[in-house]
C-alpha cells in the first residue's frame, strides 16, 4: 500500500528523485571543486575530487531510505482524532507503524542498488566495488538505522500528546541527523574535538557509517561494535517514546482539533 | 492599493492572533531556525577549517553572505511559505474557487493571506545577525551600498518567492498535491552557495533560469567589492521578468484548472 501510494503520482514522483538527486550533487560538485582548485590538491582529507562526488550521490538515497514514510504520521493521527481505531484494532499501534515506516524505507532501498549499479556499469574506474558482504552489512545497517530513526522521530511526534503542533521538531530532529550525521560534510573533515563529542552521540552511526560500508571496507568487529552502540541508542530512545506513549495516551481525547 | 494594504493589515491581525493559540509550536520554531542558522555558520567554519578562501571570499565576507541568505530565508518564511505550502494543495483539492470569486487578485490573495507571525521571531533574529555580522566586518562599507544591499535582499526574498511559485504552479497540469515543492526546496540549496564557485553554463543557469545566485550572493557582493554597479541591472532585469512569467503561468494554469478534486 506505502508503495502505491508512493507511485501515485509517477511523473512527479520521478521527477523530484531525479532532480534532488542531480542538483544535491551539482551544488557539492562546484563546491569542492571550487575548494580543491584553490587548494591545488588531488586529496583532501582522505576525499578525491571523484570519491566526495559518489559520496554526496549516494548520501541522499541513504538519508531517504532512514526516514521512511512515515515522518508526521503518528502526531496526524493524534491531532485528527483517528488514533482511535488503532486503539480499537487488534494490534500493536508502535508495531503497525514501523512496518508502515519500512515499506517506505524498501523503496528507497532499491533506488540506491540502481543507483550503485548504474555506476558500477558506467564508471571508467569505480572507487568502490560491491560485494556479498558489503550489501548484507549495509543491509543489517540500514534496517538498524531506520528502527533507530523511528524511534528518535515518534520521540518529537509523541509530543503531540501535550502541544498542538509538532512540525518542527522533527525538522530540528531531521537537521541534526543531516549535519552531526556528514550528509552536508563527511566527518572526517570536523575537528579532532567535535568529533570525540560527536561519537558519543547516535549521528554518526546514522549516515557516516553506512556509507562508511558503501565506500570503505569495513572489520566484522567494527560492524559490531557500531551496530552495538546504535542498538543501545535505539533502546534508549524507545525506553522515552513507551514513557511518552504511556502518560500521553491518557492525555489523548479522541476528537482531534 | 489602499484596499490591498488594509487587506494585509487584515491578514497580519488574524495571522497574530491565530500564532498566539499555538504557543508551543511558537517556541520550537524559534529553537528550529536557531539550529538551523548554527548548523549554516558550522558548515562554512568547518569549510574554513581546511581552505583559507571559499570563492574569493574569506570567512568575515563569507559570514556577510551567510546572513543575507539566511535573512532571505528569514523573510520568506515569514511572509511567503505557510502560503506556498497551502496554494498546491487548493488547486489540487479544487478550493480554488472559493478565492476565484473573491473581488482581488487571487494570486495576490493566496500569495499573502498567511502571514507566519510564529517566524516572525526568528526574521527579528535574522535581522540581527545581519545587523551584528555587518557592524563586525572588517572593511569599509558604505552607507548608500548598504541601503541598496538591503533593498536587494528584499527583492531576493521577492526573487526567491517567485522563483518557488514557478514550481509550485506545475500542479495545475501534474494535479499532483504538492506540484514540485520538493524539488525546489532540493535546488534552493544553490542560493545557499557562493555564485562565484558555479562555472560554465551552470553558472549562466543560476543566473538567469533558475536565478538563485542573483538572490543573496549577488547582493553581498555588490556590498563588498568595488564597481558593482553593473549587478544592479541584471537583478532587476530577471526578477522583473519572472514576475512576468508567473503571471503568464498563472494564467495558463487558471484556464486548465477544472476546478474538480483529483
Amino acid at each position: 500500500m506505502e508503495l502505491r501510494r508512493t507511485l501515485t503520482y509517477r511523473a512527479d514522483f520521478w521527477v523530484n528523485f531525479i532532480g534532488q538527486t542531480l542538483f544535491s550533487i551539482v551544488i557539492a560538485y562546484f563546491l569542492w571543486s571550487s575548494i580543491f582548485e584553490t587548494l591545488n590538491v588531488q586529496t583532501l582529507n582522505g576525499f578525491t575530487m571523484e570519491r566526495m562526488i559518489v559520496y554526496y550521490l549516494l548520501v541522499p538515497l541513504v538519508f531517504r531510505i532512514q526516514q521512511g514514510q512515515t515522518i508526521g504520521s503518528i502526531s496526524r493521527e493524534i491531532y485528527e482524532g483517528s488514533l482511535n481505531k488503532f486503539l480499537l484494532y487488534p494490534i500493536n499501534f508502535y508495531g503497525f507503524k514501523i512496518i508502515t515506516h519500512f515499506a517506505g524505507a524498501v523503496f528507497y532501498y532499491a533506488q540506491i542498488f540502481v543507483i550503485i549499479g548504474l555506476y558500477q556499469v558506467f564508471a571508467d574506474n569505480p572507487i568502490f566495488e560491491m560485494s556479498f558482504l558489503k550489501l548484507f552489512y549495509f543491509t543489517i545497517a540500514m534496517l538498524g538505522i531506520s528502527i533507530a530513526y523511528f524511534c528518535l522521530n515518534s520521540l518529537s511526534e509523541l509530543v503531540a500528546f501535550w502541544a498542538d503542533y509538532i512540525w518542527s521538531l522533527g525538522v530540528i530532529i531531521r537537521f541534526a541527523v543531516s549535519f552531526m550525521g556528514g550528509a552536508l560534510i563527511p566527518l572526517s573533515f570536523f575537528p579532532e574535538w567535535s568529533m570525540k563529542i560527536l561519537n558519543l552521540t547516535p549521528f554518526p552511526y546514522m549516515i557516516s557509517f553506512p556509507m562508511k560500508i558503501l565506500l570503505e571496507e569495513v572489520a566484522l568487529k567494527e560492524f559490531f561494535l557500531n551496530m552495538t552502540i546504535l542498538a543501545l541508542w535505539t533502546l534508549v530512545f524507545l525506553f522515552f517514546s513507551r514513557v511518552l506513549w504511556n502518560k500521553g495516551r491518557y492525555r489523548y481525547t479522541g476528537v482531534g482539533i | 492599493m489602499s484596499r490591498y494594504l488594509k487587506l494585509y493589515a487584515h491578514f497580519l491581525r488574524f495571522s497574530f492572533s491565530k500564532a498566539m493559540e499555538f504557543r508551543v509550536d511558537f517556541f520550537f520554531r524559534v529553537v528550529m531556525d536557531i539550529f538551523f542558522y548554527a548548523v549554516q555558520f558550522a558548515f562554512f567554519h568547518i569549510i574554513y577549517l581546511h581552505t583559507p578562501i571559499l570563492a574569493g571570499w574569506d570567512i568575515e565576507q563569507m559570514r556577510v553572505f551567510i546572513v543575507s541568505y539566511i535573512f532571505i530565508d528569514a523573510l520568506h518564511m515569514t511572509v511567503f511559505s505557510t502560503n506556498c505550502w497551502w496554494l498546491p494543495i487548493y488547486i489540487n483539492r479544487g478550493d480554488l474557487d472559493y478565492y476565484l470569486v473573491k473581488p482581488v487578485s487571487t494570486l495576490f490573495f493566496l500569495s499573502l493571506k498567511d502571514f507566519a507571525a510564529n517566524s516572525f521571531l526568528n526574521l527579528v533574529i535574522a535581522g540581527s545577525l545581519l545587523v551584528w555580522v555587518l557592524t563586525n566586518y572588517p572593511g569599509p562599507l558604505e552607507p548608500i551600498k548598504i541601503f541598496v544591499y538591503i533593498l536587494l535582499l528584499l527583492n531576493g526574498t521577492f526573487l526567491f518567492f517567485l522563483t518557488n511559485l514557478i514550481f509550485l504552479l506545475a500542479v495545475f497540469w501534474t494535479q499532483s498535491p504538492r506540484g514540485y515543492g520538493d524539488l525546489f526546496f532540493s535546488v534552493s540549496h544553490v542560493m545557499e552557495r557562493p555564485d562565484r564557485i558555479y562555472k560554465g553554463i551552470a553558472r549562466k543557469v543560476f543566473v538567469f533560469i533558475l536565478p538563485f545566485a542573483l538572490m543573496a550572493s549577488y547582493p553581498a557582493k555588490f556590498l563588498m567589492e568595488e564597481n558593482q554597479w553593473h549587478l544592479l541591472g541584471v537583478i532587476f532585469g530577471v526578477t522583473t521578468c519572472f514576475f512576468l512569467l508567473v503571471q503568464v503561468i498563472w494564467r495558463l494554469g487558471l484556464r486548465n484548472y477544472s476546478s474538480a478534486s483529483s
